[in-house]
Formats: structure tokens, sequence, C-alpha cells
């Protein structure tokens, strides 16, 4: 897993080891934390959508050519990119940001996640979620969509809602949850893929259910499969991508020509942004 | 302290939740109180389980909550002396379910029912409660005490049970100062302060079970929580002892 996109929930909680750092060390590492927190928050939880040239303008054509060319290679099948901040949520938030965007455009699927959300408190219940706890952020979530579904919301309240830190967090927490929950519904299928000896219930406890901690394959797969929607991911660099390829679909099994995804997200070295195919053009 | 600090109405949020829960559903055994004034630390008391070494005590601790709760845990710390494996000598209390989940691979332990979002002062309280009677020997915070807790475990050494005693006879001797009537018995303890839509009354009493956070109904019931608090946290405050880890 690439750490470029600097997570970490309570520094203080985090060492990991106690041998041979010294105070200083220490205080160093915590200084270092903290610019990467603050760079990290200068932007905005999800930002404006805005013209695919901008992610052109963020290379430079001779020292990183190779991003330079993928990205201009994107503006010929993408217009817009919506930047979203990296700090470890950044897939969750991404999905959450164009399922939102999905629903405020269509009605009748806003209506159905609504029910399957209500679906999914019961099961995260069943399957062992503290039931207060739990059923809290999955009311908050309902409440989001039903909001938006009743016109108290509009595109505007939700996108500022979207960049608020507690009702985000609020938010990401039940697509966290029902990640987790997939994975735990699903645990013979998902056991073999984990490794060194953790259990799925450990492996989602300390990848899926923490805040803050960064996506991997398994969490991207179990979230597609949890808000079924068809996914794309554009990678900036072929060796990132699982086949080899430039793309990836989800759930896995989809070629290319059959595909149409609902969401389509890019893929830097640890970290998701969102962007938007050009509209389609008579030729 | 915490620079997320912009996540903490979310915070008070969650906490006034919890504590509305907690007062009209108490956890048996707790009493509560709380300065509305700072719902970021809350100060409880536990009376000690009967049938066990600390019937009868009553023992005050502080929980303190970060500014990003319920994403990240928070602390308790005994204020009355508890002679415990899993409580540092300066009252810090070490329990997997307080700790944000980590990778550790120095250890080589498996990190157990550590610190999730949907865990609550609930879940924790009950935790306290049942560590209280089955510590947490694999990864001490007072090596002595664990020490001594195995020592009088295989019959070979009471000082363990009477220094617990003294402390509860200690312990009492505050309750009754501050006109608390600890309980004795098992009906007092539960009926006097179980939750009152709770069916299973009864069924609350048994120490053993893996309270909270338990989704799959195998067998980790009996499986020692491993919290890593003798290696992990030995930069935690006071040194008890860790080192001979």
């Amino acid at each position: 897993m690439l750490q470029t996109d600097m997570v970490h929930g309570s520094s203080e909680n985090q060492t990991t080891s106690t041998e041979a750092i010294t105070e200083d060390e220490i205080l160093l590492q915590d200084q270092q934390l903290k610019r990467i927190e603050d760079e990290q928050k200068s932007a905005p939880l999800v930002g404006d959508k805005c013209s695919l040239f901008s992610l052109v303008a963020l290379y430079d054509p001779d020292t990183s050519s190779a991003f330079f060319s993928k990205a201009n290679e994107l503006t010929e099948v993408y217009s817009d990119i919506r930047f979203i901040r990296g700090d470890g949520n950044c897939f969750y938030r991404a999905v959450l940001v164009g399922l939102v965007e999905i629903m405020l455009a269509d009605k009748e699927k806003l209506r159905k996640f609504i029910t399957s959300s209500k679906e999914w408190t019961e099961k995260l219940v069943k399957l062992g979620f503290p039931d207060w706890t739990c059923t809290d952020f999955c009311e908050f979530f309902i409440e989001f969509l039903q909001n938006i579904y009743d016109g108290k919301d509009n595109a505007d309240a939700v996108f500022k809602n979207l960049n608020d830190d507690n009702t985000a967090n609020y938010l990401l927490m039940f697509f966290r949850l029902i990640t987790s929950g997939h994975l735990k519904e699903n645990a013979a299928h998902y056991e073999p893929f984990i490794g060194e000896g953790l259990t799925l219930a450990q492996y989602c406890e300390t990848e899926i259910e923490a805040m803050w901690k960064e996506s991997d394959h398994l969490a991207i797969i179990a979230l597609v499969k949890a808000t079924n929607i068809r996914l794309r991911i554009e990678y900036m660099d072929r060796s990132e991508a699982p086949n080899g390829g430039w793309h990836h679909n989800l759930p896995d099994g989809n070629d290319d020509a059959s595909f149409v995804p609902d969401i389509t997200l890019l893929y830097r070295p640890g970290h998701y942004d969102l962007i938007y195919k050009k509209p389609a053009v008579a030729s | 302290m915490d620079s997320k600090a912009s996540t903490s109405s979310g915070a008070l949020r969650a906490l006034s939740m919890e504590l509305k829960n907690l007062q009209s559903q108490p956890v048996e055994g707790f009493t509560i109180d709380v300065n509305e004034e700072n719902l970021f630390v809350w100060s409880v008391g536990i009376y000690g389980p009967p049938k066990t070494l600390y019937q009868g005590g009553y023992f005050k601790a502080t929980i303190r909550f970060p500014s990003n709760y319920p994403y990240s845990p928070p602390s308790m710390k005994f204020t009355t002396k508890v002679w415990h494996p899993n409580v540092y000598e300066n009252g810090d209390l070490c329990i997997s379910i307080l700790h944000a989940p980590i990778d550790d691979p120095q250890s080589g332990e498996l990190p157990c029912e550590r610190w999730n979002p949907t865990q609550s002062v609930r879940t924790i309280l009950l935790s306290v409660i049942s560590l209280l009677n089955e510590p947490n020997t694999s990864s001490p915070a007072n090596v002595d005490a664990s020490v001594m807790y195995r020592k009088w475990k295989e019959d070979t050494d009471p000082e363990y049970a009477k220094i617990v005693k003294k402390q509860v006879e200690e312990s009492k001797k505050v309750a009754q100062k501050e006109g608390v009537s600890v309980p004795e018995t098992i009906e007092e303890y539960c009926v006097k302060w179980a939750p009152p839509q709770q069916d299973d009354v009864l069924d609350g009493i048994d120490f053993n079970d893996d309270f909270g956070y338990d989704y799959d109904d195998d067998d980790d019931d009996d499986e020692e929580e491993e919290d890593g608090c003798g290696s992990d946290y030995a930069d935690d405050d006071e040194d008890s002892g860790q080192g001979e880890n």
C-alpha cells in the first residue's frame, strides 16, 4: 500500500515501536505529521468541479513527463476533475460525492439508495455491530439522503455538508461500516485474501472501520458491492493498475465494450479524485 | 493537543447522545457524573462486582475524550488506587478497546477488540468490568501485579488478593464519606442498576462474557485479549516495570 496519502487519526496513540526512539525524534515526527496535516487541510474536503487541464498543469513536462503526457491523454476522454482531500478517506469520499451527484440528478436512484441504506442498518446490527452507535451513523446517513429527497437540501446545501468535517465524517463512517459489513457478510469469500494471520474481523477493524485509514483493493471491491455501483478507476501509471492496463472496471469481470461506469475515479499513487467524461458529441 | 479540533462539534454531539442514553439506561455497576460545561471529561464510579475480589469496592476513574471522538478513543484513568495487571501505577487503564487500531509488526500480537467509532462509553464500561475480574496478563501494564495475580491464581501466594481487598476496604471509606451505598449482592447490583428494558437482567452478570463488539459468534469469547500495553505504550508516563517484558 502506498503511503503518500498521509493518514493519522491520533498520532499520540500510534507509536508502534518504543525501541530507540528518542523524545526529539518523536517531536520531529509530530511536527512532520502536523505539517502534513496542515497541508492537507489547506485543500477543501471536496473541491469544485474544474477543468481537467488543471491536472495537466500540476506536472512539469520535463521532470514528470510520464504523468504530464498521461494527464494530457486523459483530457481527450475526460473534461473535468473534482479534487478530493488526501486524508486517508479519499476513496470513500470520492465515491460518496460521486454517488450523491448521481442521486441529486436522479430521484429514483436516490429512493432506491435510501431503501438499501435502511436495509444496511438492519444488516449491520445483525452482523454484530453495536446497535446503538451503529444505528446512529446509519440514521444520520439516511436523513442526509432523505433531506435531498424531500427537497429540504439543494445541491448547494449538500455540498456544504460534504465539505463540513462533522457531517462528512458521519457519512464516511456509514460507508466504512457497509464496506466492513459487506466483507463480513461474505467472509468465506474474502477471508483468503487477508494476509498476515489476521482474521477478517480484525482486518475490518484495523483497515476499514478506522477513520483516516486508506482503502486497499479489498475495501474498494467491498464498497463497490455494498453500494451496487459500477466504478472505473483510471490510473496515471500503468504499473499501478491491477492488470497492467490503464484502467480497472469494478465489479471485476466487466470488459470495456459493455461497461458504462456510474462513477470514474482517477488514481494517482496513494490518492483518488473524481473525474468526469466529456459529454458525447455527435460526429 | 489534537489538531483535528474542527471535528469537536461532532464529538459533542456524540457525547451528549451517549450521556443521555446512559442516563436513561444505566450500565449496571457504574455511576456517571458529568459536568455539562465540559463533556470531554467524565467522572465514573465503578462498583466492584459481587462474588469477585472487588465486591463492595468503589473505584473512581476519569474518562477523557479527544476532540475527534468517536473516531479516536478516550482514555481512562483510575483516581482510586487499583492494584491490577492492566492498570499502571499512575492509574492509567490499559485495555485494548481504548487503543486505536494500529498495525504492530514488531510485537507479533494481533490487534484485538480495538477502538472503532461504533464503540461507546457503554462498551468501554462493560469491558472494564470484565477486565477487573479477568485481567489480561499477556501484556501487563503493572508487571508486579501481573506476576502476583498469577501466583494467586495458582494458589501459591495470597498477596494479590490481600492487596486488592485492602484497597476495597479503603475505597469503602470513600464511598461512605460520599454517601454512596455500594451494592454487595448480585441481586442489588443487577436489579438496581440494570437497564430497565433489558430482558436478560441476570445474564448481564456473566463477567467472562466478551462484551460489546462481538460480531462473529465463534469461540473467541475465550481468547485472551491482547492489547500490547506492555510493549507499545512504554512511553506512556511512568515506567511501571514494562522493561521486564
